[in-house]
């Protein structure tokens, strides 16, 4: 594994807490962020429960710009980066700034282009006056791991000497109206694997990481998190929002994470699921679970019972609790799995879990049919 | 690799995407292994014109009531799935949001999709840049 790239910086804005520490406190203790929004219901949405981000204050139109930047400052501290001009920015969303297109569509005077996902990374790279490449993926639940391969590539090409990578996804209302009258939500709270699973609930936040090259980080002395080693990605070209029923896509997904560096299936020690907790997803999921790990099955977690379903950002925040997991070797716990679903026949943690964790894979996937597998495992591997 | 120019103009993503790929068919041919291909959009635009289109009908008929069927639209990778499901391509399936006329931003795509060919093996990348 040539030209490593690694993790040293993480940063969050998330509903189970602002900052690392905070969300991985709460999630080690299976909270959930999951609440009734009153203005939710006073304006006529069938379903008033979500997890939003209730202690981060920014202009709506900005919110998610403002989330982005406060994840960026979190991972450039820890990191103690000093940024190069040309460190390059990577982005995931899949709507940008949600309210803008909302607004425009009541009649403000705004172009929605200002607002859109580029826009969120170009505003990362002028705040840091970063003259490098900025990529703006909208890949919708898949963007995170999108956004953290594409700077991976980057740095492997030799582009750029630092990243800073992830996504952002302030609270849609577009989404919240959308998966409802799609009858993808549940009310009672998301859970992932669990037999009794019946929908997602949406969430919102931030995820960015600071990427560079290991012997750069060791060179400068930094504390390394973890090693991102691949990402596999495929496209199930089946459905506007259904996984193919029997996984193929995720499957060729891990399969192609796992190849394309020569590790085997055998030696992943943790899935983070994508577990959105739906019906068909969830079962597609696990299918191609099966087919990648057979009898050799990893341990699996899930987050979104704890977070929601932050959508562009999903797999971002995702992706900061498997560094965590990877740098404290302990998988969380699933909020949200209390019963084995004899159709899916996996299990999910209940509790945090002391482990050696050497390599991990942190699933999604996202209408369309995308799917995106990331292998990413300890610096010591 | 093919680059092919395309747009979406007013229309809404579900109504422009049906001759976007009759366009894509002419220049670029079936692909005789779907499975090796990567698809890359570039666009600044797409989804804009069914996300306000689908929250006017919010705004019109309620939360509670407006239809869905536009929503998936609203999502700015629909169009890279909507192509990927009509040649039946399975490859990476990107959707970057950037100027068109940006070529700094054209260039990074260009590198992902040469990259992708090199490490996953790709046999052909499909670089689509939509216009307004």
């Amino acid at each position: 594994m040539n030209n490593s790239i690694v993790i040293t910086g993480i940063g969050v804005v998330s509903p189970l807490g602002v900052g690392m520490e905070m969300l991985w406190s709460n999630l080690l203790q299976s909270k959930t962020s999951l609440q009734y929004f009153a203005d939710l219901d006073a304006a006529g949405y069938r379903n008033a429960y979500a997890c939003r981000v209730t202690d981060f204050d920014a202009p709506p139109v900005y919110r998610g710009a403002w989330m982005a930047l406060d994840a960026t400052r979190q991972a450039i501290t820890q990191s103690q980066i000093q940024l190069p001009e040309n460190a390059g920015v990577f982005l995931g969303s899949t709507l940008g700034e949600s309210m803008a297109y909302e607004m425009a569509a009541e009649g403000a005077d705004l172009n929605p282009e200002d607002y859109n996902t580029y826009s969120l990374a170009n505003t990362i790279a002028k705040a840091y006056s970063l003259s490098g490449p900025i990529q703006a993926l909208s890949t919708a639940c898949t963007a995170g791991n999108y956004a953290v391969g594409a700077a991976m590539a980057s740095l492997q090409r030799g582009d750029i000497a630092v990243a800073i990578a992830g996504a952002a996804e302030p609270f849609s209302r577009i989404a919240m109206v959308g998966f409802t009258r799609s009858r993808a939500m549940a009310t009672d709270g998301c859970k992932p694997f669990d037999a009794n699973r019946n929908g997602m609930v949406l969430g919102e936040g931030a995820a960015i990481f600071i990427l560079e090259r290991k012997k750069d980080a060791l060179q400068r002395g930094a504390e390394i998190l973890a090693e991102v080693y691949s990402l596999g990605l495929s496209c199930d070209a089946y459905h506007p929002t259904s996984p193919h029923p029997d996984g193929r896509g995720l499957t060729r997904a891990m399969n192609t994470a796992l190849e394309s560096v020569r590790v085997n299936a055998g030696d992943i020690d943790w899935v983070n699921i994508h577990g959105s907790g739906t019906k068909v997803s969830d079962a597609a999921e696990a299918l191609a679970l099966k087919n990648v790990f057979e009898k050799n099955m990893p341990l699996l977690s899930g987050s979104k019972g704890a977070i929601g379903h932050a959508l562009g950002a999903a797999s971002a925040l995702e992706l900061a609790i498997c560094v965590k997991g990877i740098v404290t070797q302990t998988i969380p716990p699933t909020p949200g799995f209390t019963i084995r679903d004899p159709d899916i026949d996996l299990d999910c943690t209940t509790e945090p879990i002391q482990k050696e964790i050497r390599f991990a894979i942190n699933n999604a996937s996202a209408f369309g049919g995308l799917n995106a597998s990331l292998l990413l495992g300890s610096c010591t591997s | 690799m093919m680059i092919c120019h395309v747009h979406i103009g007013e229309k809404l993503e579900k109504e422009a995407l049906p001759g976007i790929a009759e366009t894509i068919e002419m220049e670029f041919g079936k692909p005789s292994n779907p499975d090796a291909i990567g698809l890359y959009i570039v666009s600044n635009h797409i989804g804009t014109n069914s996300s306000i289109a689908f929250w006017k009908d919010v705004i019109q008929h309620g939360p509670a009531f407006a239809n869905p069927e536009l929503f998936p639209w609203t999502l700015a990778n629909s169009a890279c799935g909507y192509i990927a499901r009509h040649f039946g391509i399975t490859g990476p399936n990107y959707t970057y949001i950037c100027p068109p006329e940006n070529p700094e931003c054209i260039n990074e795509v260009v590198k992902q999709a040469e990259t992708d060919r090199e490490n996953l093996g790709m046999e052909e990348v499909w670089i689509i840049i939509i216009h307004i």
